[in-house]
């Protein structure tokens, strides 16, 4: 038999330790040891039986306690506990004394005196146990994990080891033994490895107070621990802080932060470890900090230090938790803080980037911030926190369009020298304006509100709730989201809406709502919204809606119930219809407040009305109720009928009984007379006599009577239920007066087959007409004669029926007279003329139309002719027309001066030629000079500009002269004090080529000679036509005689453009091209010396004339000695002429007189 | 740069709570008081008129008196803001108790509740001062009422419910003071 004696010492990790941290220990003295579990490991030795005889036990047993009594503070710390067979010891051993109280199996406290003990060395035990207990992270296990240390030789190897323990809601000192006896549970210790066993306790309840103690069976041999004590929550073990990431402070400081385990039962304090990345415990830093963040500061940025986090309960006793998964501070070249931002539409917000490129910080100010990569941010957004974290804000954000599967913005942190890191910060920014509807229910107990959440606009991922708070009475002016809210439950409805409800609601309470959107990135929430339940109240219809048209007044009476609630002032709608398939709502609105009934004036009384009300608050809050239900009218007689039928009367007259019977018919009387039905009639006779009868109708429109009076004055009344008419028609039948002709004429045209226009003419006659009754029928047909009454004051009436026009139809119109009913005019045919007429009426209209187009036609042709002749063909003035011309026998003149001098007779023609005149010239530049010669240009100009005026020489009276480069200066130059008629004078010059080639001459001389052309009808048909075709005019040309000048060709025109327009009184005269007394010539100047090629020559006349030109025009003599009979613009034009050259002028003449000026011409050179 | 005027600041908007509610303006809240007593009236009567005969209650006969419910208010006229706000404070308490399925009891006490809210609000203006219940203690039977005469309890809270708020309409037309 062995005695086990064993030792139980708690340690923490030596012996001296206890006095050190005397709290760990807890003890139980009185009359028994119960040993507190310390958050820490300890020892349990246990020895063998011979070694127990170091301490002296005294068997001086004391009575049983009550309870167990655990005491703190003790300095004593180690214990020893003999186990015997039945009973086991505990027992306080210190490093003097052992006190030990025996426990009998019926737990029954046996005390053993204690005694001196001399210090336990640890290599005196033979088994020694490690033990460490703690509470899990997740606080619903309790673990225990035993270790052997040491195990002496003659101890078997395996344990069977179990876990005993009590669960008591009391505290140790209310704790009795005896309550621990038989409620033990136990609880098996699995092996884990060769010398490791791991005991559980599931379901904990942390604080409870557990009573545990090991038994530990080797083979025979048990060995029982002391009894030990634990409340779980003080050796929790929490799990270690996630999340660990680094945050910015706003003054640009790092700060590593983590989150909490997510069970923590008490507040934590926290260790943080630094170390270096390559080697673990190369360098560590650990620093114990309260908060769940740590400012680090930006030193450590970039070095490849990695941080781990771990934390214990702040107060009192508890185990570390293991460390945090390392967290490198090293893995990124750029950092943005935060990395990520969910925010709402309209927000700001804010980026901080730290830039490291290539282990280079770059400085804040060198930083640039781009969005998409598509779009620098301003640089007046940016802030600079420090010289390294460069801040950006972006104000007022709009909602990010999700491009692709990208639902957020790239916000990126570059260089200034446009080089961008690929990392970016994410910023999402969501739409949150959810608009909440509320509507309460009409017995005002129950809210309904409703929102709906566009799904596309919603982050994936994300989940909302409504939110709401209830203000006591009514709402805050600007409600906003409070700290305490509660949550409302809602349903997804099948339109998309959201919908939850208040039951019961507090009526006048503000419940202010808002929806809460949840993401892993963060929380938002959109815009709250007060509603006060009494404000959206949707009030239940009104009941027992009643409709009916009122008797005699005539209008539409509606009543109706009010709904019980509210009890506040209402206001109604009232719809109201005719009950047709169409149904055309009209509204009418009441809202005086005590209403329940309401009278409407409608137009038709005769017809059923379907009638609905509804209701809402007289305060325009809350909503309009649904319609009642429809209330419908019942037709019934309002009133006697307004007025009595229209009737007619047919006369039959019977030959056998030589009688006439008198039919009266009448139409059916409509129901907006007769309000609204009719029973009867009644027929009321007057005679001449003054006798009155009258008949009852009730059935048909008819009735006949024998006419026996001379005049009979009938009247129909209509009878309904109320009454008879009142206002009636009377008809007078007179024998007397039906053969009275009112009617003059009548005639009926056809429209077409459903209308027939019947006018009529009366004739001059003394009776008041009243009306009148047209009758009409088809003569071809059996078909009754159909009728109608009109008015007395027209002449024209359409009558609408289906007619066919190919049969006849017979016309009637009486005249209808107090007196009685006159002679009608009838008219059997229709008259087809009129729409024959009708359209010689349109042919009225139509042919002056087509005239005029006509005569604007022959217009439009007329003068694009005279444009296109003017466009093609040069206006070539008549010679006729010229004013020097007139009168002059061209065919046969006389003497050349005759040609010249002005004639008598022409004064009669128009204006004097020797009067003064406004005189335009014309000078063609035909390439471009250069300055110098503008000069001589000028010169020429001005020269042969005094020539003409001098000379009052014709000028053309057509305008159609191309305008030189001088044309204005040159205008305003001769019209100086000039009043009178215009005539227009004009010179070519053309710059002569260099090569003065012919052919380049006439060239030059087609593209310039705008001026009086003859065109095509010039008269020159020969070889050389083409320069004449050009040239018909005079030509003054001016070879250039200075070789550094531009050889020129300057033509001048001295020929009037009125001198070769024709007289328009001549037209005649000229209309034959072929013509010989036309024949009409133009001289050519030109220089006779040396050039040839200046050359010009009539065709007819056969005339070569030269000009000889010294190069300038001062120089030029010409003619001076010509007799005064001669032209007197060669004359003047002579007057410049220092040095006399040859000069031919150029006149219109006749063959002979050509001749005989180039005689004289001759005779003079 | 530090603000100066930082104490004014906090000042300012250390007041500005006070100032955050909507003016309310005494002549709403005195229509609402009104409009809202009407509406537990009417929930009350809507449930005498309209219920089955065995499930409602019926209209309490004028001349008939009940003995052995002197606790529950309503049988004096109520002529002060303080003593109506006594009375429904008791109501509040008797109905949650009442055995009425068809009554919206759950309803009637939040309107209550509103309807305290409004006279203490009047009262506040006019510048009365509020007490706590002191007929609260003597509801101490009530339990043993309830399981021995459920029905006459019912009937007779109601009436008296009624009655009261019959006269708190009646004092508001005339309300000039506490």
């Amino acid at each position: 038999k062995y005695h086990l004696l064993l030792d139980l010492i708690f340690v923490t990790h030596f012996l001296h330790s206890f006095f050190v941290f005397p709290d760990f220990i807890r003890m139980a003295v009185a009359h028994c040891m119960v040993h507190q579990i310390p958050a820490s490991s300890f020892m349990l030795p246990c020895m063998s039986p011979n070694e127990t005889s170091v301490i002296p036990l005294t068997a001086g047993v004391v009575a049983s306690g009550p309870g167990l009594h655990g005491e703190h503070g003790t300095a004593e710390t180690n214990s020893l506990v003999l186990v015997a067979e039945e009973s086991f010891l505990c027992c306080l051993w210190g490093e003097t004394h052992a006190n030990c109280s025996l426990y009998t199996a019926g737990m029954e406290t046996k005390k053993f005196t204690s005694s001196e003990i001399s210090s336990l060395a640890p290599q005196q035990t033979d088994l020694s146990w490690n033990i460490q207990c703690w509470t899990k992270g997740d606080l619903e296990l309790f673990v225990c994990i035993l270790k052997l240390s040491n195990k002496k030789s003659y101890l078997n190897g395996e344990f069977k080891i179990n876990l005993l323990y009590v669960l008591s809601e009391l505290s140790l000192e209310d704790m009795s033994t005896g309550s621990l006896k038989g409620n033990f549970m136990v609880t098996p210790c699995n092996c884990n490895g060769s010398d490791k066993y791991e005991c559980h306790i599931p379901s904990l309840k942390l604080n409870y107070t557990y009573i545990t103690w090991l038994n530990i069976i080797n083979g025979v041999t048990l060995l029982q621990s002391p009894l030990m004590s634990v409340r779980p929550i003080n050796i929790v073990k929490p799990e270690p802080p996630l999340n660990l990431r680094l945050e910015m402070t706003d003054k640009g400081q790092l700060k590593i932060c983590w989150s909490n385990p997510v069970l923590t039962p008490y507040p934590l304090q926290y260790e943080v470890k630094f170390s270096g990345n390559a080697t673990q415990n190369a360098w560590q830093v650990v620093e114990i900090v309260i908060e769940t963040s740590l400012i680090i500061g930006n030193m450590l940025v970039g070095s490849s230090y990695l941080v781990q986090v771990r934390c214990k309960s702040l107060h009192g006793p508890g185990f570390w938790s293991d460390w945090s998964t390392p967290y490198n501070l090293n893995t990124e070249d750029v950092m943005y803080f935060p990395p990520k931002i969910l925010t709402s539409v309209g927000s700001n917000v804010s980026f901080h980037c730290l830039y490291n490129d290539k282990n280079k910080m770059i400085l804040s100010k060198k930083i640039v911030w781009w969005l998409n990569l598509a779009e620098e941010i301003p640089e007046r957004q940016y802030t600079l926190v420090n010289d390294r974290v460069s801040r950006v804000t972006l104000f007022n954000l709009s909602a990010t369009k999700p491009r692709g599967k990208f639902f957020y913005n790239a916000l990126y942190c570059c260089n200034q020298n446009r080089e961008c890191h690929h990392r970016y910060a994410e910023l999402y920014v969501v739409d949150v304006n959810i608009n909440i509807t509320c509507e309460t229910d009409g017995y005002l107990t129950k809210m309904t509100c409703r929102w709906s959440a566009n799904t596309n606009t919603l982050l994936v991922g994300s989940s909302l709730q409504l939110k709401y708070y209830r203000n006591s009475i009514y709402c805050s002016d600007f409600p906003s989201i409070p700290p305490k809210s509660e949550a409302k439950e809602c349903h997804l409805q099948r339109n998309h809406y959201y919908e939850c409800t208040f039951q019961p609601i507090f009526l006048l309470s503000g419940y202010t709502l808002w929806i809460e959107i949840k993401h892993q990135l963060g929380t938002l929430e959109s815009p709250p919204t007060c509603v006060i339940p009494a404000d959206v109240v949707k009030p239940f219809p009104p009941s027992n809606v009643k409709a009916e048209i009122t008797k005699n007044v005539g209008l539409l009476n509606v009543n109706w119930t009010n709904p019980a609630f509210p009890n506040s002032d209402l206001k109604f709608q009232i719809r109201y219809s005719v009950n047709r398939e169409e149904i055309l709502w009209e509204i009418f609105e009441v809202s005086n407040a005590p209403t329940r009934s309401v009278m409407i004036k409608v137009l038709d009384l005769c017809v059923v009305y379907i009638v609905q009300v509804r209701c809402s608050g007289l305060d325009g809050l809350g909503y309009w109720s649904d319609w009642s239900k429809p209330a419908y009218t019942i037709v019934q007689d309002i009133q006697a009928p307004l007025r009595g039928p229209e009737f007619w009367r047919v006369i039959n007259e019977d030959p056998i009984r030589k009688q006439k019977n008198v039919t009266l018919v009448w139409k059916p009387l409509m129901k907006n007379y007769s309000l609204c039905s009719v029973c009867g009639y009644i027929v009321k006779h007057h005679t001449s006599e003054n006798i009155t009868w009258t008949e009852y109708v009730t059935n048909g429109t008819t009735y006949t009577y024998p006419w026996t009076e001379d005049a009979d004055t009938i009247t129909i009344l209509a009878v309904n239920s109320v009454g008879a008419s009142s206002m009636n028609f009377n008809l007078t039948l007179s024998q007397q007066m039906s053969t009275v002709n009112i009617v003059q004429s009548l005639s009926a045209y056809p429209v077409n087959s459903s209308c027939v226009i019947l006018t009529w003419t009366l004739s001059p006659q003394m009776y008041v007409i009243t009306s009148f009754v047209i009758e009409w029928k088809n003569l071809n047909e059996e078909e009754q004669m159909k009728w109608i009454q009109v008015a007395p004051n027209i002449s024209k009436y359409y009558i609408y029926d289906h007619f066919i026009l190919i049969e006849k139809y017979q016309f009637s119109l009486y005249p209808i007279s107090p007196e009685g009913v006159g002679n009608p005019k009838t008219t059997d045919e229709f008259i087809k003329d009129r729409s024959e007429k009708r359209n010689d009426a349109g042919l009225y209209v139509i042919l002056p139309i087509v005239i005029s187009s006509f005569v604007l036609l022959l217009g439009t042709l007329l003068i694009s002719q005279q444009r296109m002749k003017k466009l093609f063909w040069e206006d070539v003035p008549n010679p006729k027309n010229c004013s020097w011309a007139q009168g002059v026998n061209f065919q046969k003149p006389e003497t050349f001066e005759h040609l010249f001098i002005k004639h008598p007779e022409a004064i009669s023609f128009g204006p004097l030629l020797l009067e003064p005149e406004i005189v335009l010239e014309d000078i063609n530049v035909a390439k471009a000079l250069k300055s110098e010669d503008k000069q001589d240009l000028l010169a020429v100009d001005s020269m042969f500009t005094t020539i003409q005026d001098s000379e009052h020489d014709s000028a053309c009276s057509s305008s159609h002269f191309s305008n030189s480069l001088f044309e204005s200066s040159h205008d305003d130059k001769v019209s100086e004090g000039i009043t009178r008629q215009s005539n227009i004078k004009y010179a070519t010059i053309i710059s002569n080529c260099k090569s003065s080639g012919l052919y380049e001459e006439q060239k030059n001389l087609s593209g310039s000679f705008n001026g009086c052309f003859l065109g095509e009808d010039s008269l020159v048909t020969d070889p050389f036509s083409r320069s004449w075709e050009v040239g018909n005019q005079a030509f003054l040309i001016l070879p250039d005689q200075h070789p550094s000048q531009a050889s020129k060709t300057i033509s001048l025109s001295v020929v009037s453009s009125e001198g070769f327009s024709e007289p328009s009184d001549h037209d005649d005269t000229f209309s034959d091209g072929d013509s010989p007394e036309r024949s009409l010539y133009y001289l050519g100047l030109t220089s006779i010396k040396k050039n040839e090629n200046d050359i010009f020559l009539t065709e007819n006349s056969r005339v070569m004339c030269h000009l000889h030109t010294n190069g300038l025009f001062k120089d030029m003599g010409f003619l001076q000695d010509t007799s005064s009979d001669l032209n007197p613009f060669i004359k003047n034009s002579l007057k410049y002429e220092n040095s006399v050259k040859t000069f031919v002028p150029y006149m219109p003449q006749f063959q002979a007189t050509t001749i005989k000026l180039q005689e004289t011409t001759e005779t003079k050179t | 740069m530090r603000c100066p005027s930082l104490p004014l600041c906090g000042l300012l908007w250390f007041w500005l709570p006070l100032f955050d509610s909507r003016p309310v303006k005494i002549d709403k809240v005195k229509a609402d008081t009104k409009n809202l007593t009407r509406t537990i009236i009417a929930r009350i009567q809507e449930h005498q008129t309209h219920g089955t005969s065995f499930s409602s209650m019926q209209l309490f006969p004028l001349n008939l008196k009940i003995n052995g419910l002197d606790f529950i208010p309503g049988e004096r006229p109520l002529e002060s803001l303080d003593s109506m706000d006594e009375t429904l404070q008791i109501f509040q308490r008797i109905l949650p108790s009442l055995p009425m399925e068809n009554v919206p009891v759950a309803q009637i006490f939040n309107d209550i509740e509103n309807l305290r809210t409004l006279i203490q609000t009047l009262g506040s203006h006019l510048g009365c001062t509020f007490h706590k219940s002191s007929n609260l203690d003597a509801l101490g039977n009530l339990t043993e009422l309830l399981t021995t005469s459920p029905y006459t309890t019912a009937v007779v809270a109601l009436d008296r419910l009624q009655k009261c708020l019959h006269s708190i309409v009646k004092h508001l037309d005339h309300l000039q003071s506490c």
